[in-house]
């Protein structure tokens, strides 16, 4: 599993999985195609597996990345309603 | 004081918005990656289960073919479900290597002993459950399938029962227990029909199916049995009457018999008693001179 909470920033951090999702030219499909076609070398069940525990893993990464979202738009929400009184200082 | 609020601006909003916006775009693609990821682990699961199923015994059963029917059904859903999964290398192989040319082979397995099945139907014996459930999972696996094996299954009784009634012409005293014997045939045509009524499927039922690919028009198998068995043997009938002789004077001198023994054969048989009329016009031929 990715490290510790703090780990997630918004550029993916030290986690080399997360950082490929934060990269431009990510796509999906291909991440799937790869991912299936090299574990598919040993047998099936391996497949199996790893897809399993990537599914896991990406599940751990939404919840923090949207953990993060919120708190990131919570954030600009707060500023805006304090926004007319912070011209003046 | 305005770089101070600019620099403000940047730290508070731009920074914080531009941030939000890369978190949301990452969702995305995570999302989308575990759904096709999730796709394709059941595609993956369910061939692997196959793959077990084809080990444990490598002939194959009724009962093992409606299993494995059963799990092509499910990856041909799965497959719909997810249009994407057929560009994923993986899929291809195994869609290549495994379930297509066991799909063959289960199809056929299926048909055949649908066809045996049914052609030696017997209700004391009761395979109805068998043969439904040969018809539904046949129907699952490929409707055009279903449809010409149901064909093929009626078109081989009339063509049996056809001939049985076109053999008493020369001797039209073994009319009666031809026509018995073509009436029993017409019987299980007509309870093959009643098992298709009772399968659920989609909004009908595999009776509708069946007669919704019937061209020129809907034709149910049973109607189609004695419609074909009584235009042919009426040709046939006409053919030797006319020719005369002795074929042809024994035919009139047994008028009545032939019309009795339609008319008892048929007349209180709810099921087919609606094609009685037809039957009679096939031998009319006698009334007219």
């Amino acid at each position: 599993m990715a490290g510790g909470d703090s780990v997630l920033m918004s550029d993916g951090g030290e986690d080399k999985i997360l950082n490929i999702f934060f990269d431009e030219s990510f796509v999906p499909q291909a991440f799937v195609d790869i991912l299936l076609f090299n574990a598919a070398r040993q047998d099936i069940n391996q497949v199996q597996s790893v897809t399993s525990s990537m599914l896991g893993r990406l599940d751990y990464y939404t919840k923090h990345l949207t953990k993060e979202l919120e708190s990131t738009i919570r954030k600009l929400e707060s500023l805006s309603e304090t926004l007319p009184g912070t011209w003046d200082e | 004081y305005l770089d101070m609020s600019y620099q403000r601006l940047q730290n508070e909003v731009l920074e914080p918005h531009s941030k939000a916006q890369k978190l949301q775009n990452v969702l995305s693609k995570v999302h989308q990656t575990s759904s096709l990821l999730r796709d394709a682990l059941v595609y993956i699961h369910l061939v692997s289960r196959m793959q077990s199923l084809l080990e444990e015994q490598t002939t194959l059963t009724t009962e093992r073919s409606l299993q494995l029917a059963s799990i092509h059904t499910q990856l041909r859903l799965n497959m719909e479900k997810n249009a994407n999964l057929t560009s994923l290398r993986l899929i291809k192989k195994l869609e290549a290597e495994v379930a297509l040319p066991n799909k063959k082979e289960v199809l056929n397995f299926i048909a055949v002993t649908l066809s045996k099945q049914c052609t030696n139907y017997d209700k004391s014996r009761d395979n109805t459950e068998t043969v439904a459930k040969l018809m539904k999972s046949l129907y699952g696996l490929s409707k055009q399938e279903y449809v010409s094996t149901i064909h093929k299954i009626v078109l081989t009784s009339i063509a049996l029962s056809a001939q049985t009634l076109a053999k008493t012409l020369n001797s039209i005293k073994t009319f009666p227990t031809a026509f018995e014997e073509v009436v029993s045939r017409g019987s299980i045509i007509y309870q093959l029909e009643e098992i298709m009524r009772k399968e659920k499927v989609e909004k009908f039922n595999l009776l509708n199916e069946f007669m919704s690919q019937m061209r020129p028009k809907p034709l149910s198998p049973t109607k189609l049995f004695w419609s074909r068995i009584a235009s042919n043997f009426k040709k046939e009938f006409d053919l030797s009457y006319t020719r005369g002789g002795p074929v042809g004077k024994s035919l009139s001198r047994h008028e009545t018999m032939i019309a009795d023994t339609i008319k008892q054969a048929m007349s209180n048989n709810a099921a087919i008693n609606s094609y009685l009329d037809m039957m009679l016009a096939s031998v009319s031929i006698l009334q007219n001179d």
